[in-house]
């Protein structure tokens, strides 16, 4: 682990827009619908920021292409000095399971594995062997406090563990740039200040990039940077 | 509600869709099976019809009677009746040499055309000067390559007075066989009148009609016939004509009325009065067993003294311990204490042993006649005419040897001899001279002298002296010896009969004396004679003499329901595709009803009952599975009808016949329809019933998951099933192991399955224990790993899914198993074929052995065939014909053809048996030996071809049938044995002396199995069957190689192979289909799981792989459990032919089942992953 490079996340003049189908008469073309617009946004490693916005501003859309889920329109992204996108699917695919890792709104556990496997489902996909990996798993849910309840399944969980098992699993590889969306919206107040608490916790032992998009004020008061997403633009707040 | 039924059914069109096309497939198969059951029958009944025109009743045989009777039935019974000559025979083309056997000549006039009901050919043709006209069907034309006018030469068996294959008969080729030309006038069409035949089967027949009269007169039968038909009465009983039971009733009343309408002649009697008796013999030489009761019975019914006569040919009469005697001498056999009345027997005076007891009035003659000879006769004793007596030397109480001629088993004649001695020494008075004890034995009869002597049997006319000839010159053939009657009947009893003719007197007076007025007792013998002649009229049955009509319309239609129920056949071979299709239905609507959990809870919890919730959902099944139906029948009427033209077609020779046509029942329609309704509602009714149990609360959230208790209750109850019905099924076939009825059909219906659910209730139980082991693995293991896992998901639609597949392997892996080629196969002693390579059949029984040198030659066998047959073994079988047991008959046969295995055979072996009936407690060691069983009077053992008993037949080892043999006596064939598949499909197989016993007239062997020398190769040895063809062409005898007749009967074996291969492949499609349908419904579901991985570092490729591996796992566990029970079930097959097993095209056959699944997935996957999977992480905006 130690030679990874220094966790950096650079983005320039980044823009997104999709085709609108509902822009424009019959026979008209269709007009683009600009979700970002020449964003730019630079992290190092162990800050942590939070992006807020209204629903529909495109704070999912930069998590996901941050994450390398989604490509940009426009505009570059460097990831620890590289550009992902320049990447084929398949080395995309190792490139995010090796620097990024992700926290749902909808923990998107798999129902049929139990918590230690959840957590362990990323190394999977690694293509090499990891035999520390499994010491790693049992290490979050230790942290995260499911030491008890390995061999449970999802649904055997409370909405605040299932978040904590997704909390884990993200950390599982290590990652440079953890990403998380809306992780306390389906949570309790109680929970969520739970989860928060966790996330923070857990990005100080390991300093990554920590991004989060939410709705939640409190939560977002907890973030030294806080972007607002409006027209398509980062605008500090 | 029903709008809203219909509503919820158009929202979810493509689902419904499915369904109602998975209702549709089912009710497809379903009724397309029966339908072609319905054209199956209903094609046959169509042939019979045609076959037979208008004919309601036949009597054909070989006896020929005088062709008048049918116009006297004819007036009695208001009926068209027609006189036929009805014969099977060879052709040849008179120039090209074109042959063609198994033709069925008929000898017709208009009265034929009249009882069939169609036009007479005959009616505008102008007659050649020589030859007659003939008219012939299409399929024999085409044989022949004849056209209009073309000569054709018809070779068919002679008939003579003698006994075939009696010591009386000839058998060499221009006697056994006449050759009759004529010129062809016109060609019929091979339907109508060219199907014509009295016979049940599919296959066209060559067909010749020529005018009766000119047939008649070939067979030197003028004015006679040897078959009667009758014309069904169409307005009282319909094309149907009448049922059984009103048929024979009718057969029986006709069977009277030809009774009336025949003479003695018809029956072969020859009836002669004498100066003093009456005399009885018979025109075939032999008084046949029948004819002799009814003359005992007519003779006891007019209270007439009998004298029973034995008249027998002795090649030698001499001395004991001398060479020579009296060559070629008549000696007759019969009582000759009762032979006073008669002309009596009169010791020479002084020289009787015995004192007479009563005496007669003296009679002149040579020497000193003494009195009449009234003691019987000890088994060794015999009399000899004083001129043979004088001849030899002999007087009482010397020992004669008499040598004379026997037939042995293969018609050749061998000497015997027997011992006597001499009892007395008969004066040349009364029976001593009477030549009319002998009867007129041909080529020896109208003989001037002894040396002009042509009869059929060999003689040395170089032993016949001068004092031969004189005595032939003053006393013809009259007897030189008598033997009692018993001793006669031992010595030269024949399967024919054992009695040459008989005397009759009216009876003597009250004191024992014959009277000696000739004036009276010339009036009490015209007396007697027309009592006699009455009374022996009432004693002769028909029936007795093979004049028995068979109802042939009725039993033709009976037997058109065919040996095989092809309804029955195809509901059972599809029986898989509709499991599968309800199966299919099932899980489209359950995946139908899961998408819409929420909607169904929420019905739920605005206060719908689940009972009524399941109603509604019910009621949508029902509409869309009656939609599906109703577009299904369609499907099963073009599914019916593709059959048809398969069988018509492709797999034309496995049927033998282009004539299945569709027919298309309601009954079927209706049938099929109601049972492919019920089969998907049940499967719709399990769906429905699971989701409907389901809280509220959960199917709001959108999950139609069991709970765990429910899971964990399941997997109990899903181990529980698998050990029943492993147990089951292993101990079925443990049983078929241990009682070598491996191969028994029950256990392809109990074991198969049973194995099937086994396993699968098995995968079920796995499913829900199944343990995520992936996360030791990394990779493209731990992707294969995951993916496993994944299928536990959704269990219950995992286990239709691989359901699905294992049921259409199951087909295909059996299908595949059995698809045995025996082409290549060796064809020895212990094969099917028994070590032979060829089958010989004749239309003309040969009269020969060919197997023996001599008979070869009286054969003229070219010397190509007579060198090759030489080092050849060849075993010739006596045959009675009948209805072929074979799966080439698609009719029930009633009567099978029968077979007569020689000794030969049963000593030489070979064939395989596969059950024989325990006799006494033991099992046979050798089979053949028990075709020798005494299983009591009126039963014959037999022995059968397994796949014609158990198939076609229905006959189990043990099960009896009964038969008519050909004096219309009842007895009953036992099956003792059954032989693996084999070259003896159409036929059962009897001892030949009970074949005799039965079918005595059935001489000389159209059925031989030849094997040619080892060393001659497969082309050499065609060589020689063509030769062999080529020089017994005037018994129209046919060749074909053992291997190329077991291949005509696998023919039809793969035939249904075929159909079930395809069936198997409509399986497989829904089964892909399934997999297909659970794949993209599965990927659908979890487009957040997959989207989570894929953020996690899974590429879009490695996802597509955890998706397709999840089917290919379900896949690869149909294909497992598939496979596994279908190798088990066939195992026994396997095992019985393992060179010969197709272990390549199993294995081939499962990997084409699994790239083909997994390029279906693939599709699949790749059209379901095609769309961004990322959204579905979105939490919003």
């Amino acid at each position: 682990m130690t030679d990874r490079p220094t966790p950096s996340l650079q983005v320039e003049r980044l823009s997104k827009s999709y085709a609108s189908r509902a822009a424009g008469r019959p026979g008209e073309p269709a007009e683009p619908l600009e979700i970002l617009r020449n964003l730019d946004m630079t992290l190092a490693a162990g800050e942590r920021a939070v992006i807020l916005g209204p629903s529909g501003s495109g704070k999912s859309t930069l998590l996901h292409i941050l994450g390398t889920l989604d490509r940009p329109t426009s505009g570059a992204v460097a990831i620890h000095g590289e550009d992902p996108f320049g990447l084929d699917d398949e080395a995309l695919a190792r490139f995010r399971n090796r620097h990024v890792g992700f926290v749902f709104q909808d923990h998107h556990l798999l129902p049929q594995y139990s918590v230690l496997e959840n957590v362990l489902v990323p190394t999977l996909a690694a293509g090499e062997r990891d035999p520390s990996a499994r010491e790693r798993a049992l290490e979050l849910l230790e942290r995260v406090g499911l030491a008890e309840r390995l061999d449970h399944r999802p649904a055997q969980l409370s909405g605040g563990e299932r978040q904590r098992v997704a909390v884990a699993r993200a950390l599982i590889r290590r990652p440079g740039l953890l990403l998380c969306d809306e992780p306390t919206g389906s949570l309790d107040a109680a929970t969520a200040q739970t989860v928060t608490e966790l996330l923070l916790e857990m990005h100080a032992a390991e300093p990554s990039i920590l991004v989060v998009v939410t709705h939640s004020l409190e939560l977002a008061e907890r973030f030294p940077i806080r972007c607002e997403l409006r027209d398509g633009r980062c605008a500090s707040v | 509600m029903r709008l809203g039924v219909i509503r919820d059914i158009s929202a979810a069109w493509r689902t419904s869709l499915a369904v109602a096309a998975g209702a549709a497939v089912a009710c497809a198969v379903l009724a397309g099976a029966l339908l072609v059951g319905d054209s199956v029958r209903g094609s046959l009944r169509a042939l019979t019809m045609e076959r037979l025109g208008n004919i309601e009743l036949a009597m054909a045989g070989p006896r020929f009677v005088d062709a008048s009777a049918a116009d006297q039935l004819a007036a009695e019974g208001e009926r068209a009746v027609a006189p036929a000559v009805l014969l099977q025979v060879g052709a040849r083309h008179a120039a090209s040499g074109a042959r063609a056997s198994d033709v069925t000549l008929t000898g017709v006039d208009h009265r034929f055309f009249q009882a069939y009901g169609a036009d007479d050919p005959f009616a505008d043709v102008e007659r050649a000067p020589v030859d007659p006209p003939a008219v012939i069907d299409r399929t024999l034309a085409d044989a022949l390559g004849a056209a209009t006018g073309d000569v054709v030469l018809l070779s068919l068996q002679r008939r003579s007075e003698a006994p075939s294959g009696s010591l009386l008969a000839r058998d060499d080729t221009a006697s056994v066989v006449e050759t009759v030309r004529a010129q062809v006038a016109a060609i019929v069409d091979d339907r109508g009148l060219g199907a014509f035949g009295l016979d049940v089967g599919q296959a066209a027949r060559a067909n010749a009609f020529l005018p009766l009269e000119d047939l008649a007169r070939a067979l030197d039968r003028d004015g006679q016939a040897n078959a009667l038909v009758v014309a069904a009465d169409r307005s009282a009983n319909g094309s149907d004509g009448l049922a059984v039971d009103a048929a024979r009733a009718l057969g029986t009343r006709l069977e009277e009325q030809l009774d009336a309408a025949l003479d003695l002649d018809d029956y072969g009697v020859v009836l002669r009065r004498r100066a003093g008796d009456l005399l009885v013999e018979s025109a075939e030489y032999v008084v046949a067993p029948p004819l002799e009761r009814a003359l005992e019975d007519a003779a006891a019914a007019v209270d007439a003294e009998t004298l029973p006569i034995l008249t027998y040919l002795a090649n030698d009469l001499r001395l004991e311990g001398e060479e020579h005697g009296v060559p070629y001498s008549t000696v007759s056999a019969l009582d000759a204490s009762a032979a006073g009345p008669f002309g009596g027997l009169w010791a020479l005076g002084g020289d009787a042993t015995a004192e007479p007891t009563t005496v007669a009035e003296e009679e002149p003659g040579p020497g000193s006649a003494g009195a009449a000879w009234t003691a019987p006769l000890a088994d060794d004793e015999m009399l000899l005419d004083a001129w043979t007596a004088a001849q030899l030397g002999a007087t009482p109480g010397d020992r004669v040897v008499m040598t004379y001629f026997v037939v042995g088993d293969r018609e050749e004649l061998r000497e015997e001899e027997r011992s006597f001695t001499v009892a007395g020494v008969v004066a040349m008075t009364g029976l001593a001279i009477d030549g009319e004890l002998t009867q007129e034995y041909p080529g020896i009869a109208g003989s001037a002298n002894m040396a002009e002597w042509d009869p059929p049997f060999p003689i040395e006319l170089g032993r016949i002296g001068t004092d031969d000839e004189t005595y032939w010159d003053e006393y013809r053939g009259a007897p030189k010896a008598f033997v009692s009657l018993e001793t006669g009947r031992d010595m030269w009893r024949t399967r024919w009969g054992a009695l040459t003719s008989m005397r009759l007197r009216p009876p003597a007076a009250a004191d024992g004396a014959v009277t000696g007025d000739s004036a009276e007792a010339g009036s009490s013998l015209d007396a007697l004679e027309a009592r006699f002649t009455a009374a022996l009229a009432d004693e002769l049955e028909p029936a007795a003499f093979g004049l028995a009509f068979q109802p042939v319309r009725a039993l033709g239609l009976a037997a058109a329901a065919g040996s095989t129920d092809f309804g029955g056949l195809f509901v059972g071979l599809s029986w898989f595709v509709i499991v599968a299709a309800a199966l299919l239905v099932a899980l489209l609507f359950s995946l139908s009803v899961e998408r819409r959990a929420s909607e169904i809870g929420l019905r739920l919890a605005v206060g719908f009952g689940p009972r009524r919730v399941r109603r509604r959902l019910l009621r949508e099944g029902l509409l869309l599975t009656a939609l599906g139906g109703l577009v299904g029948l369609v499907g099963a009427v073009g599914y019916a009808a593709a059959m048809m033209v398969g069988l018509r077609t492709w797999w034309r020779p496995a049927v033998g016949t282009s004539r299945l046509e569709l027919h298309v029942t309601p009954e079927s329609l209706i049938g099929g329809f109601a049972a492919a309704l019920v089969v998907t509602l049940v499967a719709i009714w399990w769906t429905t019933r699971r989701v409907a149990r389901l809280p509220a609360p959960q199917l709001l959230r959108g999950s139609v998951e069991a709970d765990r208790a429910r899971v964990r209750g399941g997997r109990g109850w899903a181990l529980r099933i698998a050990v029943i019905a492993l147990a089951t099924a292993v101990g079925a076939l443990a049983f078929g192991v241990a009682t070598g009825r491996f191969e028994d059909p029950l256990l392809f219906s109990i074991a198969g399955p049973l194995l099937l659910i086994g396993l699968l209730a098995l995968f079920a139980a796995w499913i829900d224990r199944a343990r995520v082991e992936a996360l030791s693995s990394q990779g493209t293991a731990a992707i294969a790993k995951m993916a496993a896992v994944h299928t536990r998901r959704r269990r219950g639609r995992s286990l239709l899914a691989a359901t699905l597949v294992a049921l259409a392997c199951f087909v295909v892996v059996t299908v595949a198993a059995y698809q045995t080629d025996y082409r290549d196969a060796e064809l020895g002693l212990d094969s099917g074929a028994g070590g032979y390579g060829w089958i010989a059949e004749a239309d003309v029984p040969l009269q020969q052995d060919l197997a023996d040198p001599d008979g070869r030659f009286e054969l003229n066998l070219g010397e190509e065939a007579d060198a090759a047959l030489a080092d050849a073994t060849i075993t010739p079988f006596r045959l009675v014909p009948g209805d072929d047991a074979s799966c080439l008959n698609l009719y029930q046969p009633t009567a099978p053809r029968l077979l007569g295995v020689p000794p030969t055979q049963r000593a030489r072996g070979g064939f395989t048996f596969r059950e024989a009936l325990a006799l006494e407690g033991e099992p046979a060691e050798d089979p053949w030996a028990l075709l020798d069983a005494d299983l009591g009077p009126d039963v014959v053992p037999a022995i059968g071809d397994w796949n014609s008993t158990q198939w076609i037949l229905k006959l189990p080892l043990g099960g009896e049938l009964e038969m008519r043999d050909e004096r219309g006596e009842v007895f009953r064939l036992r099956l003792v044995a059954t032989l693996e598949t084999s070259v003896f499909q159409s036929e059962l197989l009897i001892a030949e002396d009970r074949l005799l016993e039965r079918f005595p007239s059935r001489a000389g062997w159209p059925y031989l199995l030849i094997d040619l020398p080892d060393a001659l190769d497969a082309s050499r040895a065609a060589e020689i069957a063509t030769a062999l063809e080529r020089d017994l062409a005037p018994y129209g005898v046919d060749l074909v190689a053992t291997g190329e007749r077991l291949e005509a009967f696998h023919a039809v074996q793969n035939t249904y192979l075929a159909t079930f291969r395809s069936l198997g492949g409509l399986g497989l499609l829904l089964g892909t289909l399934g997999l297909a349908v659970v794949l993209v419904r599965s990927v659908l579901e979890r487009r957040g799981e997959l989207a989570t991985l894929r953020a996690f570092g899974f590429s879009r490729r490695a996802l597509r792989w955890l998706v397709i591996g999840e089917s290919a796992t379900l896949l690869a566990v149909g294909l497992a459990v598939g496979a596994l029970a279908a190798l088990a079930t066939a195992g026994g097959h396997l095992a019985r032919h393992p060179t010969a097993a197709p272990w390549g095209g199993i294995a081939s056959t499962l990997a084409i089942i699994f790239v083909f699944g997994l390029v279906a997935c693939w599709i699949a996957a790749r059209g379901a992953l095609a769309a961004p999977l990322v959204p579905a992480l979105k939490s919003e905006g």
